[in-house]
């Protein structure tokens, strides 16, 4: 077997998806993708990727047709090494991974492919479209390599098995547990650092959570909710990622507005608070009289006992009135609830009376019956 | 609702309770900040006095002004214990999380909920889900406060 033929066979084996070849051509073809407005090319291309990836599930039996030789072979070959330095620092598991198919496509798995691609790989900046393509691939076949082992995958072109042969890097643990752990990690370095280098000032950001947080607020809420499509759609594998972008989506399109309108609430609250505050102050000196009797009061509605227990307006200290009227009004015009607040309230404009009434209501102690202990002293 | 009217109650009687506090007041709004102040550490001192927000509130109004601990301390009909203990712990976890707030992460995200934070007594300290916990306690909280206070206002 031609050993050069091998990785772009390899290569076109793991990307099809049982003969969705246009697609991957098609994300291959255009090379000239650069810089942040590609995302959206990228996100158009997503479209017929993200059916595919959704659809690759339930994708048993097919038979991968004879790969054909592609005019970019090589390109190819050099690109994908590239990008597979570039994406993680464990090489030879990332051209593992990159290596590894799907279920029913037959894999071949050597060392020699890895040496070969890790020779001839330089550090460079790899092509975009590669680069999605790529992830594609690995997102593809990463969620349906459930099995990794040690041994070398056979050649088998046209045998069918039942799961992936992976060969470990030599000296790293080989479990299957960390073996799947550091694909996924690899394929999250990966996937942020193409959508680093998509959107412009996140180079410097590190951490996971806050590129895709920018990432999808840059996008806004419709591609933040593709995206989480997109990602849904690997759950078994993107777990964290799929958490941290959906968390991201709902936070950014979502539970922004709710955010908004839960701060709006206690703000409204709390001047609600103020301002009742304020009302009861004017009212007070007796404040504290007996609530027992507001007790039962409280069990009526408003209106009767408010009615019941307005006494007429006796303006006995004007000079306060003036003060009180004047810091009220002040709370009033700063205080936007005033429509609801007075709405509900019975009256409104005599405020000022009842206010004025309860300089001598407590006096009268008209509150009820039981024996009112002043214990706030008017001034 | 009878766990609603049961607050309201139990929140009427601590408040009633903070008021009865002998306080010369002259202004009014002195008076109002005595009532607010009684309402507000009524309303906190109310159910169990786990939720943070409630601690926080009960100590930063202790801490603002001392003369408001006998305040506290009958509504709540205990010492406040965990005072001195719970500003320190305020502090440094402000400190803490303002030193871990360069992120840019967090400066891009969490605009909102710093609002949030702001209005919350004691948000500085809690992160995005407890925030949201305590958030939605103390609206509940708020709205039985200020249900009761309207409708003392209604009345007098």
């Amino acid at each position: 077997m031609d050993p050069e033929l091998e990785p772009p066979q390899l290569q076109f084996r793991s990307a099809q998806m049982g003969g969705a070849f246009d697609d991957f051509h098609g994300l291959i073809s255009p090379p000239q993708v650069t810089g942040g407005s590609s995302f959206t090319a990228l996100l158009e291309l997503a479209p017929p990727q993200a059916v595919e990836l959704l659809v690759t599930e339930d994708f048993p039996a097919k038979q991968p047709p004879p790969p054909p030789i592609f005019p970019t072979d090589i390109g190819l070959i050099h690109r994908a090494s590239k990008f597979s330095v570039f994406a993680s620092a464990d090489n030879s598991l990332e051209s593992n991974a990159i290596l590894s198919v799907s279920n029913s496509i037959p894999v071949k798995q050597e060392e020699l492919d890895a040496d070969s691609r890790r020779n001839s790989s330089s550090p460079a900046g790899s092509d975009q479209s590669l680069k999605s393509g790529k992830r594609k691939e690995r997102e593809k076949k990463l969620k349906e390599s459930n099995k990794k082992s040690k041994s070398k995958a056979a050649n088998d072109d046209g045998e069918e098995l039942p799961y992936v042969h992976v060969r470990a890097r030599r000296g790293q643990a080989t479990d299957s547990h960390s073996l799947a752990e550091r694909a996924r990690r690899d394929k999250i370095n990966a996937r942020m650092k193409l959508l680093q280098e998509l959107v412009p000032g996140c180079n410097k950001v590190s951490c996971h959570n806050c590129l895709l947080s920018i990432i999808v607020s840059s996008m806004g809420s419709n591609c933040g909710d593709y995206l989480g499509l997109i990602f849904s759609g690997h759950s078994k594998r993107l777990a964290p990622l799929t958490k941290c972008i959906c968390r991201c989506v709902v936070q950014i399109s979502g539970t922004a507005m709710v955010l908004d309108e839960i701060i709006n609430h206690v703000q409204a609250l709390q001047r609600q608070v103020e301002f009742l505050s304020m009302r009861l102050a004017a009212v007070s000196p007796g404040i504290d009289f007996d609530l027992d009797s507001l007790f039962t009061v409280n069990g009526s509605s408003n209106d009767n006992s408010y009615s019941g227990m307005f006494a007429p307006p006796i303006c006995t200290e004007g000079q306060l009135d003036g003060a009180r009227q004047l810091q009220l009004q002040q709370l009033w015009h700063c205080d936007e609830l005033h429509q609801s607040v007075w709405a509900r309230e019975t009256d409104t404009s005599n405020f000022i009376a009842p206010a004025n009434s309860l300089l001598s209501y407590d006096s009268t102690s008209a509150n009820s019956g039981k024996p009112v202990a002043p214990r706030c002293t008017t001034s | 609702m009878k766990a609603r009217s049961s607050l309201k109650q139990e929140f009427l009687e601590k408040w009633r309770k903070g008021l009865q506090i002998g306080r010369n007041d002259s202004t009014i709004l002195e008076r109002k900040d005595a009532i607010k102040l009684s309402a507000d550490v009524a309303i906190a001192a109310t159910r169990n006095a786990a939720t943070r927000w409630r601690r926080a509130l009960l100590c930063d109004v202790v801490s603002k002004n001392p003369t408001n601990k006998h305040v506290v301390e009958q509504i709540l009909g205990h010492k406040l214990k965990n005072t001195a203990a719970t500003t320190r712990l305020t502090t440094a976890c402000r400190r803490r999380i303002l030193r871990r707030g360069q992120n840019y992460r967090r400066r891009k995200r969490n605009k909102r909920s710093r609002a949030l934070r702001k209005l919350v007594p004691g948000g500085e300290e809690m992160d995005g889900v407890l925030l949201l916990q305590e958030t939605l306690d103390y609206i509940v909280s708020l709205r039985a406060q200020v249900d009761v206070m309207r409708r003392l206002a209604a009345i007098t």
